[in-house]
């Protein structure tokens, strides 16, 4: 289970303020990651909070409210993407935190690897994205893209294999 | 267990693998080693997905969230039956134009908005609906419209991201325009069924004044658009249409001649 906080407060003002404090961050990542794009994922973002804060009451069960939040997200996305493909990519900019204990030599090099990461197909880094941005176990995930749960354990292993491959680091035993 | 089993289980959930998997590491070095490398990767995963970083003022826009929605809600309801088309000049559009806004006709009827239109001769029900949605882009944007209008702190957006983003449009503009049209508002935008857009904010007379540029077809010549607060005109190019909208008395002539003067479709 997600470590979604019981949203604080009696009143819808109240809940949504804790909505908000609690998952903007998780939220922004999530939608920036999706889209690949700074203004475009605060967009997502605005709509988002907006198309929840209109249906706040009917979030029943506070700690589903990250997952709630996500699949809005997810919708959003899509009626973007039909409605507005851009042509940007700012994936490789300013956007990604500088790390401040860089060594090159044990550690992957973090443009190289946020690069293929953005080079998964998307049935492989949505999960992924739920998993380590979002905290979701393999159930919540299976239940947000509407999969089974084998599934998106086998598009789990999948993407990390890959991403290890390209890295050298998906070695045989035998090999080592 | 097979090393391929092994190895798949882990690579799923390297965060929290099962007790079974631990287990079996602890007797054997090799599957050892597989937990300790996808754990290390892992961490240089979750560093590149978690570290993007967040927009600052992002938490205070979205907290003011229920204020602009109710904000929002009195102001379509002041504007029901109010948008009008001011002028009367255009023929049949080219049929992918239709397309594109046989979906915004229908979305008014479909949101049960009753706007009485004024469809004079010549002037198309979709070249109406094209003005309504560029109206209603505005009010979304109150925000920043109201900032510009009171003219304090404003902060210029910097021409490289303002080239960008009229880039992604399908428009270049020409580097003169920076000296003379500091734009404090710059945006991808998105209209209804339309290709590309991008929304910019400069300051006339009047208040704010935006200039938005659709990649879709041309309208088939110039119309003017209004409500009971905005005057716009709607101006075909040679890829798309340029939009220009201000406050009520605003001198749109002079933006919409600077613009066409200093700016190229790309795309």
């Amino acid at each position: 289970m997600s470590d979604t906080p019981v949203l604080e407060g009696s009143n819808k003002q109240q809940r949504y303020e804790s909505l908000v404090s609690e998952l903007y961050q998780d939220v922004y990542r999530y939608a920036y990651w999706l889209c690949k794009n700074q203004p475009l994922a605060q967009d997502l973002v605005q709509e988002t909070f907006l198309r929840a804060w209109r249906s706040l009451d009917s979030l029943q069960n506070d700690k589903a409210a990250k997952a709630w939040l996500f699949t809005i997200l997810r919708r959003e996305n899509a009626r973007l993407y039909e409605r507005y493909r851009p042509d940007l990519v700012d994936i490789e900019d300013q956007a990604i935190a500088e790390s401040d204990s860089e060594e090159p030599e044990s550690k992957m090099d973090r443009e190289l690897l946020h690069n293929a990461i953005n080079r998964l197909e998307s049935d492989y880094r949505e999960p992924l994205l739920l998993q380590v941005v979002g905290g979701f176990s393999g159930k919540e995930i299976a239940d947000i893209l509407g999969l089974n749960n084998n599934t998106v354990m086998t598009r789990l292993f999948r993407a990390r294999s890959q991403l290890k491959q390209e890295f050298g680091l998906d070695t045989d035993l035998e090999d080592e | 267990m097979e090393e391929s089993e092994f190895r798949e289980r882990v690579y799923a959930n390297p965060g929290a693998p099962d007790q079974e998997l631990l287990d079996l590491a602890r007797d054997n070095p090799a599957y050892q080693k597989i937990i300790d490398q996808t754990r290390l990767m892992e961490t240089e995963i979750a560093s590149v997905l978690k570290g993007v970083v967040v927009p600052k003022g992002l938490r205070e826009s979205l907290l003011q969230i229920p204020s602009r929605n109710a904000q929002s809600n009195e102001e379509q309801a002041a504007r029901v039956e109010s948008v009008v088309p001011a002028v009367d000049n255009s023929a049949a559009n080219a049929a992918s134009f239709f397309q594109y806004y046989a979906m915004a006709a229908s979305l008014l009827l479909v949101i049960g908005v009753v706007f009485t239109l004024t469809f004079e001769p010549g002037q198309n029900e979709l070249e109406v609906a094209l003005g309504e949605e560029m109206i209603n882009h505005l009010y979304h944007e109150s925000n920043e419209i109201a900032a510009i209008n009171a003219g304090n702190d404003l902060v210029t957006v910097q021409w490289n991201d303002v080239s960008e983003i009229m880039l992604s449009a399908g428009v270049q503009l020409a580097s003169t325009l920076q000296q003379n049209s500091p734009v404090y508002y710059a945006n991808p935008c998105i209209v209804l069924q339309a290709y590309s857009s991008a929304h910019l904010m400069l300051r006339g007379e009047e208040g704010a004044v935006s200039i938005i540029v659709i990649n879709n077809s041309p309208v088939e010549s110039e119309y003017r658009i209004q409500d009971d607060r905005f005057r716009g005109m709607i101006v075909p190019m040679e890829e798309g249409n340029l939009v220009l909208i201000g406050e009520d008395g605003e001198n749109l002539e002079l933006f919409k001649q600077l613009f066409s003067d200093n700016m190229e479709w790309v795309i």
